[in-house]
């Protein structure tokens, strides 16, 4: 009783002071620093959501947090500096008193961030009209900027009441700002805290592992910040003593660092436990960890799966038979590949429950699974359930295999315990009915099979190659189609996003990136046999694009309708869409690849890169494509040029693993992106302008060889030496 | 209320010992003055008191039980006024007034303000906000947060500094009128406050008492060694210590205290002050 009256009079008092006016005023003020030049959450994607929901709110949760941070220290140290503490510690216990002191400043920060998502509401629901998402608002006020500036206030609080010095906690603060910023920790969302990692806001494939990971570690920054203050209160200075006499007299209220040590065990279960990223390494590692052998000791004739994702947590739960014969008298240990969030929940072999090893052996996506088949014929079932992860080397993009209630993306061990021997697979798949899955393959087709009672439609998918079913992306997704005198295109695009993009006619960008390639190089393999397909995948699952058969897979910023509308001198580049479509031709049409291909970048990726730069310079003009395509190549070239560990690689091998992975992949990729582009570049004004270098394009490109272009085809076809396309 | 200081020693951490050996008992009802030159250790006791500090030895015992585990006792009946302290500038006289009720945890607080307010002289400036007190007010508003709610034990650290005379006359009754139902401890450095309202008198000098009685004993034990001389001496004298220097019509007269008084000097009856001085004379020359 007596708590909360000294909590009604000290929130009072906190809501009388000029300084928490000051500091929730500010507060106030602070998203507008997301509007002027505080972008975290655009970084990748300039989406309305992130543009005007997460990119305020995150400016609200940095700046509130510093400013109640420090409010927190001024309510505290002045109660001794102005000497009110020697009025009322002698009538009531200070611990009481310094926890419903900073219980009220916690109480004071959420009428402050309430008003913030009050205040800020109008004008968000203003500029996202149609794409006003009131679950991410909420999320992004109450999800995100609430719990960090509360766990910026216990901190602050917990710092103080252990050095009972301003200067000195507002110096560890500033530390922990200023680690949670750094590069060390920037693709660790659990080690952020004041600038949570929201590496994309998708407006039409939804946001649900964002949330659920800044969720997440905002639930472990607060648990640790509670527990640092818990363990701060008997610390708090008592009968004159120091620190140390008065933490082991406050120390006698067991109950105070007992609470706060499993807090602390909790975090750190949180920390160790977290179901969102793999444990793989970072670098890719070129090989499976599906062992291929030779000589196969048993046949796998059918697999039959049937897969029910929740698309509310995120989840699935799955099911995969298989017709299986041992060809061994004995036990056979296969090894099964499977999606490394996912947990076996039972095997069987012919009705009987079977042992099975899950190794937890992660590598790039997948952790393998060890089953113990008896010999003969089994029918062997597999259940297993879980949350799919996301690379570790995709960590801080956070990117992959989601079940949403907006979006699905799938890829080929997060279907089923994977095995490669499979000789005919057949997919169940329950879906939400409103969105609609479509294989990143054209043969693989995907039927409707029922509809069923509880909102759901089951599809089935049976691919023409084994057990292996590609990748499937699954959205509320409708066709735009594209007609030019040669190619027919399907565009599916989000149904939410239809109306902007027949608004800036992306039909006729298509149709003119078909066209110009078809006219310069020649009709690419698929247009005999039908249409191309574009698929748009969301953010979610990718950043960036790929192209299979006929069929090209771009993510959702690439079409980005800012890139569509916007003048030539504002807009972000459309290549990346366009990259995608001429990969048609330049990769799947015609491949690129040298013996030579990791030290002098030679690849699909470098035509393909050149060849956007052409028809970028086509549609937007020749300034435009100078700034965003030789511009970004030469500034790319000249780091590279300077790069430390480029010009002494020797030196790589020393660098921690992760770093070194990092440093090695945006190496390869400026070889290919930049530096090859480049080198095409200087050929043109060496073989005479454009339309001679068309010429010799047109010709490596209808050449009947089925062999792979490598450097050496492309410098024959110029007369040109390698020398000759030395940069300078 | 029964509370008894036993062989009380406090040393701060800094090595400067404020209180050697100190014992006293005190019971309700009783005013006591405490009286000391500045730095004799009379804050260091009242905080000792209150749980502010622990003593380095010897215990203090709130009726059987040390007053350390009695600590939430002590809370729920005390009204305590440090010589130096803080007030929330942006609250108003009654708010701050009901912020300490409700950490005192006083029901009807409302009607225990308005009483401390209207004791105190502050039921004016109920709505006043604390910024714009004087520092006379502020003291009373220090006064009145102490005796809000009728605690049963009041510990008051120079209460009356910064009071004009006549507020200090109201004051002192105040004190008396409160004292008859509890423990008054009312620490001073001025002899007068305590003269005509406290029934027993503690002394405080470097840590230690010299003298716990009656305001008469205390005076009774100075009998013989005050008295008064026509003119200044010539040169400073050993031996006494001048009191007070008054102006009659024979001129100006000096009022001395002595261990033996000088022939020249006319035995008069001590004061209260003039005992005190005494006492503390007869201590430094030790
Ligand atoms: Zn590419």
């Amino acid at each position: 009783m007596s708590f909360l009256s000294y909590l009604r009079v000290e929130t009072g008092r906190i809501f009388r002071s000029r300084i928490f006016w000051l500091a929730a005023v500010l507060t106030l003020c602070a998203p507008i620093a997301g509007y002027l030049f505080y972008f975290p959450a655009t970084l990748n994607h300039e989406s309305s959501i992130g543009l005007w929901i997460a990119n305020p709110a995150l400016a609200g949760t940095f700046g509130g947090t510093v400013l109640f941070a420090l409010l927190t220290l001024y309510e505290l140290d002045r109660v001794y500096r102005k000497e009110m503490a020697s009025l009322t510690d002698t009538i009531v216990s200070t611990l009481m008193l310094s926890s419903s002191r900073t219980l009220s400043l916690l109480l004071a920060a959420a009428a402050a961030v309430v008003c913030a998502a009050v205040l800020y509401l109008p004008y968000t629901l203003y500029r996202t009209g149609a794409l006003w998402d009131g679950g991410y608002y909420l999320f992004a006020y109450l999800g995100l900027m609430l719990p960090t500036v509360w766990s910026g206030i216990l901190l602050a609080a917990a710092l103080y009441q252990f050095t009972r010095r301003v200067e000195l906690s507002a110096v560890l603060l500033t530390a922990l700002v200023l680690l949670s910023m750094s590069q060390y920790v920037s693709d660790q969302f659990l080690l952020r805290w004041i600038n949570p990692l929201v590496p994309w806001c998708s407006d039409y494939f939804g946001n649900l592992r964002v949330i659920q990971t800044g969720l997440y570690s905002r639930l472990l920054w607060l648990l640790l910040s509670a527990s640092l203050w818990l363990l701060s209160l008997p610390a708090i200075r008592k009968y004159g003593y120091g620190l140390g006499r008065s933490f082991l007299k406050g120390c006698r209220k067991i109950y105070l660092p007992f609470t706060a040590f499993v807090l602390i065990g909790c975090g750190f279960g949180m920390y160790l436990c977290q179901p969102f990223i793999n444990h793989s390494q970072m670098e890719y590692a070129s090989f499976s960890s599906h062992p291929m052998s030779t000589e196969p000791k048993l046949t796998i004739d059918e697999v039959e799966i049937t897969c029910k994702p929740n698309v509310m947590t995120g989840t699935q739960q799955g099911t995969a038979t298989y017709k299986i014969f041992n060809l061994e008298k004995e036990d056979v240990v296969e090894t099964f590949i499977m999606n490394c969030g996912y947990t076996i929940d039972k095997v069987t072999a012919n009705g009987e429950t079977i042992p099975y090893t899950d190794l937890n052996n992660d590598l790039n996506f997948e952790k393998q699974i060890e089953v113990t088949i008896p010999p003969g014929y089994v029918t062997l079932v597999m259940e297993y359930s879980g949350m799919p992860q996301v690379w570790n080397g995709l960590r801080g993009s956070l990117t992959g295999t989601v079940f949403s209630p907006e979006f699905i993306s799938l890829e080929m061990c997060d279907f089923y315990p994977y095995h490669s021997f499979i000789e005919h697979g057949k997919l169940e798949l329950t879906l939400p009915e409103k969105l609609i899955p479509i294989s990143n393959w054209v043969d693989i087709e995907v039927n409707l099979i029922s509809e069923n009672t509880d909102g759901t439609r089951t599809w089935e998918l049976e691919p023409p190659r084994g057990g292996y079913f590609g990748n499937l992306y699954a959205a509320e997704y409708i066709a735009l189609e594209t007609e030019t005198e040669n190619i027919s295109a399907v565009f599916y695009c989000p149904k939410k996003q239809q109306a902007a993009m027949e608004e800036v006619n992306i039909q006729q960008i298509l149709a003119d990136v078909l066209e110009y390639c078809s006219a310069h190089y020649g009709t690419p393999p698929f247009a005999e046999e039908g249409k191309l397909r574009l698929i748009e995948a969301g953010i979610p699952a990718m950043m960036g694009g790929y192209a299979v058969d006929q069929t090209s897979i771009m993510s959702e910023n690439t079409f980005y309708e800012k890139i569509y509308t916007a003048s030539a001198e504002t807009a972000n580049s459309p290549e990346i869409m366009i990259h995608e479509i001429v990969h048609q031709w330049w990769g799947l049409g015609k491949n690129l690849y040298d013996d030579n291909t990791a030290s002098n970048g030679w690849s699909s990726e470098g035509l393909t890169t050149y060849t956007t730069y052409r028809i970028i310079k086509e549609k937007y003009g020749e300034e435009y494509a100078k700034e965003h395509c030789v511009d970004v190549w030469q500034s790319q070239a000249d780091y590279l040029k300077n790069n430390f560990y480029f010009r002494y690689p020797e030196y790589l091998d020393r660098l921690p693993e992760q770093y070194a992975a990092r440093v090695r992949g945006s190496v390869d990729s400026i070889m290919m992106y930049s530096v090859v582009p480049l080198k095409i570049l200087k050929a043109e004004k060496l073989v005479g302008g454009e339309e001679k270098m068309d010429e010799i394009l047109k010709g490596l490109f209808t050449n009947q060889n089925l062999n792979p272009i490598t450097y050496a085809d492309f410098l024959d076809a110029c007369g040109l030496t390698e020398e000759a396309l030395e940069l300078d | 209320m029964n509370i008894s200081i036993q062989n009380v020693e406090m040393t701060y951490s800094n090595g400067k010992q404020a209180l050697q050996g100190i014992s006293a008992p005190l019971q309700s009802p009783s005013l006591i003055g405490l009286v000391g030159p500045n730095g004799a250790g009379k804050s260091t006791l009242m905080k000792l008191l209150v749980a502010g500090l622990l003593p380095t030895k010897g215990e203090i015992l709130l009726g059987d039980s040390p007053l350390i585990s009695k600590e939430k006792e002590l809370k729920e009946n005390l009204g305590y006024l440090p010589q130096s302290f803080g007030l929330y500038d942006e609250l108003t006289v009654y708010q701050f007034l009901d912020y300490m009720a409700a950490l005192k945890g006083i029901p009807q607080s409302r009607a225990a303000i308005e009483k401390a307010m209207a004791e105190t002289n502050l039921s004016q400036y109920k709505r006043t906000r604390i910024r714009t007190l004087s520092g006379g007010q502020r003291q009373r508003v220090g006064i009145a947060q102490a005796i809000l709610g009728n605690p049963k034990l009041l510990i008051l650290d120079e209460p009356t500094v910064g009071l004009d005379p006549e507020e200090r006359i109201n004051f002192r009754n105040l004190f008396s009128k409160a004292a008859q139902d509890k423990i008054v401890l009312l620490s001073t450095h001025i002899i007068e406050d305590v003269q005509s309202i406290c029934n027993r008198i503690i002394i405080l000098h470097c840590g230690i008492i010299l003298f716990d009685g009656s305001p008469q004993e205390l005076i009774l034990a100075a009998q013989g060694h005050v008295g008064m001389i026509d003119q200044m001496p010539a040169e400073k004298e050993e031996g006494y210590h001048i009191t007070a220097r008054l102006n009659t019509l024979k001129g100006v007269c000096c009022r001395i205290v002595a261990e033996e008084l000088p022939p020249i000097a006319q035995a008069v009856d001590p004061t209260l002050e003039d005992a005190y001085m005494y006492l503390i004379a007869k201590e430094e020359k030790k």
